[in-house]
């Protein structure tokens, strides 16, 4: 039996009997090889002793359980940690940001509670998959797609709260409506119309009446998150993709301008920025983004021309009826061809849209549409995780994510700060993706980009984690100097995000504090998540 | 840590030899498979196929994405009966798998690690119950490795713990693998003592 900090082991070995009688011993974990599937194998710390272990492990299978597993760590003092599916890997798995907690395994509450057809919306619980939801909607041959990250293995609940984009609703927070909670005392909590009994609008109407409550849950530990409902969108009759593609350097922010207004009008759909030629390995342009300054713009031009690749690319995609969507693409078309240079094509971005000239058009039957096709119809794929980890690790990544304004200047700026940082360190910073982050499906103005940069983890080399840490500080110090911050991060860097995070006298974590003694007086609940602690935890700030 | 016999260089191991259907009434009762996936672009992989078909197994070819067979195929027998799965392919796949596969209580309770350290010549390394990768080796010539791969995997035996007293799977965790190296693997519902 592994240990918990403040606990004395017998006192621990209790608390365990009670979680066996409530959840039954098979569905308790304590062994090491149990609790070695609980490590995050992206951890930052692997191996070292700073990594973030549980002490064990408890699987229940209803709220009701939830509620007595609370009440009984409340009654031990014993640490909780809550996960969902546990698979948010490169920004933490199912590992605990306070060691030794017990992880409260949400994978057995795994019902589709509602699917409704008519208005569009499902309610789940933590435990479903966006397989387990695409499947429920293949079994009642729903044309509804959910909203999805790539990929799709994990949670619409635990992606939601961690704030995670999905296609074709960005941020899945946003696109949920409704939540029940288990709080910090075993109480059981239904926010916005769910707090009318026999509510009727819970999952179409967010907000209730008085104050909403939602936002407080998500990246948080004031509660347990044991039902949530989701919009659902129906099948577009055809989808339409508008590929914009320079060589020219200083075209981003005009190609940036253009697609700003036509989305803010509704018009497409956004994917954000790609550098087909920042992201290329060869030698010349390594060679290049490697120098201090990662080369001037004139350089850069000279790179595309040689390598015959395009500087930026961005795609619109327009999704809808038939003559909906012909139309916005000529309108969008034609706003894109003012600027000299472009090159405008019917296609997607590769690797994320189709590479071709088609009109996508929804099926009878999306087995007759190809993987790339299909997932804009809701289809989820485990592919591109596949992607993302052979281009870069195999052993484990971990990703720099920072929010920054939708617009061309602000964008190379960063790349100019962030990447000049990487280099002072012998990191390297090629031109990565800005995605667009907003809630995209609904034609929201209100976006910003988010950097994605990956970077590599040992599972051998403990030093070159070290760096690794090291730099991403620097850059999370680095981008909040200018304005930006990631939106999300792995538990490891939570803490220092959260800092930086300190207008007036740090009042945020200090309203969030006050909210977190309220609710869970005994600080059980997920410790230190996004720099949240429990009093007894907290550390003076300085 | 793993031992010598446990790093095996193929040029140095000897062939195994490989159980039959006739020999295994007398043997532990082996480890009903469900599929057994092989990537039939490698020589290694059609290799592996040829001999898990001589065994009866149920052969899946997969051409690196493995959603298709994880979402048709086996998520819906694993909602029904914790049947074991194995096969030679890239580390991905089995990460995934391994991942998904704790959904319905199952992991990944063996794994082999063969890793090009040249043209045509693969480093292997074993990890999972103590007692078999003792006795387990692989054969040398070409890609015979890949063949005494199958017999092991198809010849695994039923219930296996993954406890560290008994098995070395855990010390699996920390292989660092490129995409060009492969693995075997059996994926399986553990024998938990509790």
């Amino acid at each position: 039996m592994r240990s918990v900090p403040g606990v004395v082991p017998a006192r621990y070995a209790e608390a365990l009997q009670e979680f066996e009688r409530i959840v039954g011993k098979e569905n308790v974990y304590t062994s090491d090889e149990d609790l070695d599937l609980y490590r995050d194998g992206y951890s930052i710390l692997w191996g070292e002793p700073e990594e973030r272990i549980a002490a064990g492990a408890v699987a229940p299978a209803s709220v009701e359980q939830v509620q007595d597993i609370v009440r009984a760590a409340n009654k031990y003092r014993i640490p909780l940690y809550a996960i969902s599916t546990g698979r948010n890997l490169g920004y933490g798995g199912s590992a605990p940001n306070y060691s030794g907690s017990v992880v409260l395994d949400l994978k057995r509450m795994n019902r589709v509670i509602e699917v409704n057809e008519k208005q569009h919306y499902c309610i789940v619980e933590p435990g479903v998959s966006f397989f387990d939801l695409y499947a429920e909607l293949r079994r009642r041959n729903l044309k509804l797609i959910a909203s999805q990250p790539a990929p799709g293995w994990g949670s619409p609940i635990g992606n939601a709260l961690e704030h995670g984009r999905g296609n074709p609703a960005g941020d899945n927070f946003r696109n949920s409506c409704g939540m029940e909670v288990v709080l910090g005392n075993g109480e059981l909590l239904r926010t916005g119309m769910g707090a009318l009994p026999n509510g009727k609008t819970w999952a179409t109407y967010p907000d209730g009446v008085g104050p909403s409550l939602d936002g407080i849950f998500s990246q948080s530990n004031f509660g347990i998150v044991t039902k949530m409902g989701f919009n659902l969108f129906p099948w577009p009759q055809t989808i339409r993709h508008l590929r914009i593609a320079t060589h020219n350097y200083d075209d981003l922010d005009a190609m940036v301008e253009v697609c700003n207004a036509l989305q803010t009008q509704g018009i497409g759909r956004g994917s954000g920025v790609f550098s087909p030629l920042g992201m290329t390995q060869a030698p010349d342009v390594v060679a290049v983004f490697t120098r201090r300054g990662g080369g001037t713009a004139a350089e850069i031009n000279r790179l595309a021309k040689a390598q015959n690749m395009a500087v930026f690319m961005m795609s619109l995609a327009f999704a809808g009826p038939d003559k909906v969507t012909q139309a916005q693409f000529e309108v969008a078309h034609e706003a894109l061809s003012a600027i000299p240079g472009i090159e405008l094509s019917s296609a997607g971005i590769p690797g994320i849209g189709p590479a071709n000239d088609t009109v996508v058009r929804a099926p009878d039957d999306l087995a007759t549409l190809t993987d790339d096709q299909a997932s804009n119809f809701g289809k989820p794929s485990l592919q591109r995780f596949w992607e993302d980890t052979a281009q870069f690790s195999w052993d484990g990544h971990l990703w720099f994510s920072p929010l920054l304004p939708q617009t061309g200047e602000e964008l190379r700026k960063a790349h100019q700060l962030l990447g000049d940082t990487c280099r002072e360190m012998d990191f390297y910073w090629g031109l990565p993706p800005a995605l667009l982050y907003n809630s995209a499906a609904m034609g929201c103005a209100a976006s910003a980009y988010c950097i994605v940069k990956n970077f590599s983890v040992s599972k051998s080399d403990s030093e070159k984690n070290r760096k690794t840490r090291e730099v991403v500080l620097r850059l999370i110090r680095v981008a909040a100097d200018n304005g930006w911050s990631e939106y999300r991060t792995a538990p490891a860097l939570q803490q220092a995000v959260m800092d930086t995070f300190s207008f007036n006298n740090h009042a945020y974590i200090r309203t969030c504090e006050l909210i977190k003694d309220a609710v869970d007086p005994n600080g059980i609940l997920s410790a230190g998540r996004y720099g949240i602690w429990p009093r007894h935890l907290r550390k003076a700030r300085s | 840590m793993t031992n010598r016999r446990e790093i095996l260089q193929a040029a140095l191991a000897a062939a195994v030899v490989l159980p039959s259907f006739g020999a295994a009434a007398a043997a532990p009762a082996r480890m009903p498979l469900c599929k057994v996936l092989y990537d039939p672009r490698t020589r290694a992989g059609l290799a592996f196929a040829a001999t898990a078909k001589r065994m009866g197994a149920p052969l899946h070819a997969t051409h690196g994405d493995v959603t298709g067979v994880w979402f048709d195929e086996l998520q819906p027998q694993w909602r029904q009966h914790r049947t074991a799965a194995a096969g030679l392919t890239d580390f991905h796949s089995l990460f995934v798998l391994d991942m998904m596969a704790r959904d319905a209580g199952m992991r990944a309770v063996y794994i082999a690690t063969h890793q090009v350290c040249a043209r045509d010549r693969f480093e292997h390394r074993l990890f999972g119950p103590r007692d078999l990768i003792r006795q387990a080796s692989l054969a040398t010539a070409g890609y015979g490795w890949a063949s005494s791969a199958a017999g092991i995997v198809t010849s695994f035996p039923d219930a296996v713990s993954v406890a560290a007293k008994y098995s070395s799977i855990a010390e699996a965790r920390n292989i660092e693998l490129t995409p060009c190296d492969l693995v075997s693997w059996v994926i399986a519902p553990p024998r938990r003592d509790i």
